[in-house]
């Protein structure tokens, strides 16, 4: 009798008895590997970008919060007040040489102390903006150091005076509402007809400072005026200089037939 | 006595089949869960920032739009800042003369004069006259005090000389306490 037939029926069913078997384990396998593969492939890269914004989230808190900060400091201004302290400011350091209405004030200061001005000179060079020239005409020697904070012109002053009166010269030139400093003073005596006159050389450095042409960022934390600071712009518009540019070099007539023939 | 074992060989293979099989399930069904939940949680996490994030974007545009409002302001402050801030910097440095003089002349003995003095990078070079030598020390004494070192330090004399009427020539060197 031929068993072949049985053994290999036998086989078969025996072998779809294990993919049936087997076939109930890949269910959960299966489920197991989607499982694994949903978390790497799509949950951590979502995780990641997710923290991600969280970061720049906390960067954007913080810029929200100095923007809110900046508009707040900036909508306090007063308008006016700021566009006087802008003219006070420009009178103290203005944003060219201003040579002219440096000597003169020079002169106005020495008018009103009661010395007599011997000797003004200075070498201003280029009128033009700041930036068109090199700093050679500019304060040198002694005021070398405060030269690389910013331009300054120097005036070299020689005077005749009583020492009182130069006193009062060195404190009104050091009051004028422009920045200024005085260095090199030197000061002899010579008595004549029982009085002391003082004979006294000085160079007077003034500063000049070009505005800012362009504003920092947004997100530039706005600097508010200190309380020294505003005093100082206060004290120049008490003065009236800043409410009245034409405390400058007065207005001459112009027109001459003959350029050579003596005034 | 060794332990009979009773149960076919094929029944055990089967329980233990059956058992990993159980095992499995649970794991996967833990696992499944345990997936869904933590999406759930990374959605909603997500939602949330994202949604926050769009606020900040609109509140920093609206910051932005209120500054730019006040940029006429802002050009103004800046501008008055930058020169102000320089301003007082060079005005702190300075020397007041005026003042130094009247500092100074409180320490001058009454029989002491100068002929001249010269302020050069921090030094004082002068020459001057005494009615007699204790005027000279006097001076000495009053720049070397607590309150002449509020102006002056390192006096040097480089020469002192006295003529037939007692009169002394004098020729000094004070370092400055402030430079100019």
């Amino acid at each position: 009798m031929d068993l072949s037939a049985v053994s290999q029926a036998t086989a078969k069913a025996e072998n779809s008895f294990d993919i049936a078997k087997y076939s109930s384990l890949a269910v959960s396998a299966v489920s197991i590997l989607v499982s694994l593969l949903i978390l790497f492939l799509v949950v951590w890269p979502k995780l990641s970008e997710t923290l991600q914004i969280k970061n720049s989230n906390s960067e954007l808190t913080q810029k929200t919060d100095s923007l809110k900060q900046k508009a707040s400091i900036l909508a306090g201004l007063d308008q006016e007040e700021l566009e006087e302290q802008v003219v006070a400011a420009e009178q103290l350091l203005p944003s060219d040489k201003s040579v002219f209405l440096l000597i003169s004030q020079i002169e106005r200061a020495a008018a009103s102390s009661g010395v007599l001005l011997n000797r003004v000179e200075s070498t201003p060079g280029s009128l033009n903006a700041v930036s068109s020239e090199p700093l050679a005409n500019s304060a040198a020697s002694s005021a070398e150091a405060k030269t690389e904070i910013a331009p300054s012109i120097k005036i070299s002053v020689s005077l005749t005076s009583g020492y009182s009166s130069l006193l009062q010269f060195l404190n009104n030139v050091l009051v004028i509402p422009r920045a200024t400093s005085i260095s090199d003073l030197s000061i002899s005596s010579a008595t004549s007809e029982g009085s002391t006159q003082l004979k006294a050389t000085m160079s007077i450095i003034a500063y000049f400072k070009q505005m800012p042409t362009e504003l920092g960022s947004i997100e530039a934390p706005v600097a508010e005026l200190t309380q020294s600071e505003k005093d100082r712009l206060e004290k120049i518009i008490n003065t009236g200089f800043a409410t009245t540019p034409s405390v400058s070099v007065p207005q001459v007539p112009v027109g001459r037939e003959d350029i050579f023939a003596p005034f | 006595m060794p332990d009979i074992n009773l149960v076919p060989q094929e029944a055990k293979t089967t329980e233990r089949f059956e058992s990993l099989k159980k095992r499995l399930s649970v794991a996967s069904v833990v696992l499944l869960v345990l997936t869904a939940v933590f999406t759930l949680g990374v959605l909603v996490f997500f939602t949330t920032q994202v949604s926050k994030r769009t606020e900040l974007l609109a509140q920093v545009e609206d910051s932005a739009q209120t500054i730019n409002s006040y940029k006429s302001k802002e050009e103004f402050l800046v501008v008055a800042k930058d020169k102000v801030g320089f301003a007082e910097q060079v005005l702190g440095q300075r020397v007041e003369y005026h003042q130094t003089f009247a500092d100074f002349a409180k320490l001058v003995p009454k029989g002491v004069y100068f002929t001249d003095i010269k302020f050069t990078q921090g030094k004082i070079i002068t020459n001057g006259k005494a009615k007699t030598l204790a005027e000279v020390a006097g001076l000495v004494s009053s720049l070397l005090s607590p309150e002449g070192s509020k102006i002056v330090s390192n006096v040097t004399i480089d020469t002192l000389a006295a003529d037939e009427t007692g009169t002394y020539t004098f020729s000094m060197q004070i370092q400055s306490a402030k430079q100019d």
